[in-house]
């Protein structure tokens, strides 16, 4: 997808700010709340829709651990296949630190099985 | 001498506990004594029946104002213990009730480190349970200069809970007693500390258990903040609060705080869905942060240490309830590095399973839709990246026990090698490669079995990557 079909697009906003409790926590942790996450915000819709989605977090914020983030988007990758083109649908509006966090997350989803010699 | 009244508990099919003292034995009105004294009870021998008149007597003393040396404990029944009966399993056997114990005993605890000295640590909590199945009254004296490990003193909590209160005291070094009121261990240890105060040097996270497993209400929606983000939350707060005191103000920077929230995060989260099968576990986490001279006298570095106790299934126990598929790879990997006919090795087919539980993608969890297991080598990548520094003395450690493994994390066996695949494995030998068996010095049975997981760590906060001067920003990863 290059840049002017990009912004030819509708973008969608999917507002996580409600999951810290109006500034009760500062982190977002653990792969069930990830996975009822995504239940509640519907992300099966956003991941159908051709627009991309810009994605916040509330601003206290700054941490969302790897597997929450496997909760969450896991599927969503898996299902755009690498985390470049899950990137290019879910555009994290957060600081550079965080988004280091969601990509680790995000490459994790594509490992499969496990190191085991044997 | 001052006798404490704790009163009398009932306990389910198990008759009463009774620890009375003279102040006790006063306040009760004249039918509540006499129910006391018929409550008394005895087995129908005549050694019972002699007991029962002496523990009567006793209690006719007290009451009058004549001389009773020692509070008075009276105990129908064994009274079992999760963590007693795992450390001592012949304490039931051993057990004798409180009248017919006559010996004294003291255990000094010496090197009470999970991360120092596990083995000596557990000895030193299995002279406790055998003190507390026989002895008429005992002493813990707490000798060691400094708190090296804060989960030993967790542990021994967890077991006073449930002790025949027959430890009646002993020495406490005053750096130990200021830890344990720091963070609020001295009500869960039962200690009484006169004269301590505090100290400023001392930053506590204190003590905090999720309520009882299986018991959740709300985890399950993603509207509502968990219990393990609060604590989480709590934690990165205190450490910051204390840094900008120092002199000249320091603070987390954005990746050292971003680090902690995940360690915590991930260990919280790890402890709660994999200890129970219902995936509502229960943990304990307490720590503590010390600003120590160091020993050139000059500079200081700041010594983070952190607890966490999740009583419950073991690891080994946990990966039972694995995919076939996955157990018959562990189970491959733990027949192959076990040790065969005569040779002898430190450790044993439960402990490699524990080893093979740290390796990206090993959970008990099925991945039919995302992958699992990551949370583990995540704590290992962290807890390295906190404690960098170029200081032999201060490098980080982490020990984690499970049952009766213990694997020690540090150099030169913390830093995880990625495979082609990308999983990243952490083997605790030389050429960290599965394919080897792990350094026995590094992976070993303890003597005695712990029912749950211990993750103890400790780690000096002074990298120019986790600090910064206050007002900055100096450095993001």
């Amino acid at each position: 997808m290059n840049f002017s079909e990009r912004t030819e697009q509708m973008p969608q906003l999917l507002d996580l700010s409600k999951l810290s409790g109006g500034g009760d926590t500062r982190v977002l942790s653990g792969k069930q709340r990830g996975i009822q996450a995504r239940s509640d915000f519907s992300l099966e819709k956003f991941d159908k829709e051709q627009d991309y989605v810009t994605v916040k977090f509330a601003p206290e914020v700054q941490a969302v651990t790897p597997s929450f983030v496997l909760g969450m988007f896991g599927v969503s990758v898996k299902a755009y296949g690498s985390v470049d083109a899950f990137f290019e649908k879910y555009r994290f509006d957060v600081r550079p630190n965080l988004l280091a966090q969601i990509r680790r997350g995000a490459e994790y989803s594509l490992l499969k099985g496990d190191p085991l010699p044997f | 001498m001052k006798i404490k009244h704790i009163g009398s508990r009932k306990r389910r099919g198990r008759g009463k506990l009774l620890k009375i003292g003279k102040s006790g034995a006063r306040s009760l009105s004249e039918i509540e004594f006499q129910k006391l004294l018929s409550s008394v009870p005895a087995v129908a021998n005549k050694v019972g029946i002699k007991q029962r008149k002496k523990v009567r007597h006793t209690l006719r003393l007290m009451r009058r104002g004549d001389a009773v040396a020692q509070p008075l404990i009276i105990l129908k029944g064994f009274r079992s213990s999760q963590i007693l009966d795992a450390i001592y399993p012949e304490r039931e056997q051993i057990w004798l009730p409180s009248w017919q114990r006559k010996s004294t005993a003291s255990v000094d605890l010496r090197n009470f480190s999970f991360l120092d000295d596990p083995v000596g640590t557990m000895e030193s909590l299995r002279a406790i349970a055998e003190c507390e199945a026989r002895c008429r009254q005992f002493s813990i004296n707490f000798d060691d200069e400094l708190c090296r490990d804060i989960t030993p003193y967790m542990a021994l909590g967890l077991i006073r809970q449930k002790m025949l209160p027959v430890c009646t005291g002993g020495r406490l070094k005053s750096s130990i007693g200021r830890v344990t009121r720091a963070v609020h261990l001295d009500q869960y240890l039962r200690m009484r500390q006169n004269g301590l105060h505090t100290s400023a040097e001392i930053v506590p996270f204190p003590l905090r258990e999720r309520r009882g497993k299986n018991s959740s209400t709300k985890d399950n929606s993603a509207w509502t903040v968990t219990s393990e983000e609060r604590v989480d939350s709590k934690l990165v707060e205190t450490i910051d609060s204390w840094l900008s005191k120092l002199t000249p103000p320091r603070g987390l920077s954005e990746f050292g705080r971003a680090q902690i929230l995940t360690l915590i995060g991930e260990i919280l989260d790890n402890a709660k869905r994999h200890s129970d099968p219902s995936e509502d576990g229960t943990w304990a986490i307490a720590g503590f942060m010390e600003a120590r001279k160091r020993d050139d006298g000059a500079t200081t570095s700041y010594v983070c240490h952190l607890g966490i106790i999740n009583p419950g299934d073991t690891i080994f126990e946990t990966l039972q309830r694995a995919p076939d598929a996955l157990k018959t790879r562990i189970e491959q990997f733990a027949t192959k590095h076990s040790p065969k006919l005569l040779l002898k090795k430190r450790f044993d087919r439960e402990t490699l399973w524990t080893l093979c539980s740290l390796q990206d993608g090993i959970s008990r969890a099925s991945s039919q839709n995302t992958p699992n297991g990551f949370g583990m080598m995540e704590l290992v990548d962290i807890v390295g990246a906190l404690g960098r520094t170029s200081r032999p003395s201060e490098q980080p450690k982490m020990t984690i026990i499970s049952g009766r493994a213990c694997l020690m994390i540090r150099p030169p066996y913390n830093k995880s090698k990625k495979t082609q695949r990308g999983h990243r494995v952490l083997a605790l030998n030389a050429a960290n490669d599965l394919t080897y068996a792990p350094d026995e010095d590094y992976v070993f049975n303890l003597p005695y079995r712990f029912p749950g997981t211990i993750v103890a760590m400790r780690f000096c906060l002074d990298g120019d990557e986790l600090l910064r001067a206050d007002g900055t920003d100096a450095t993001v990863a």
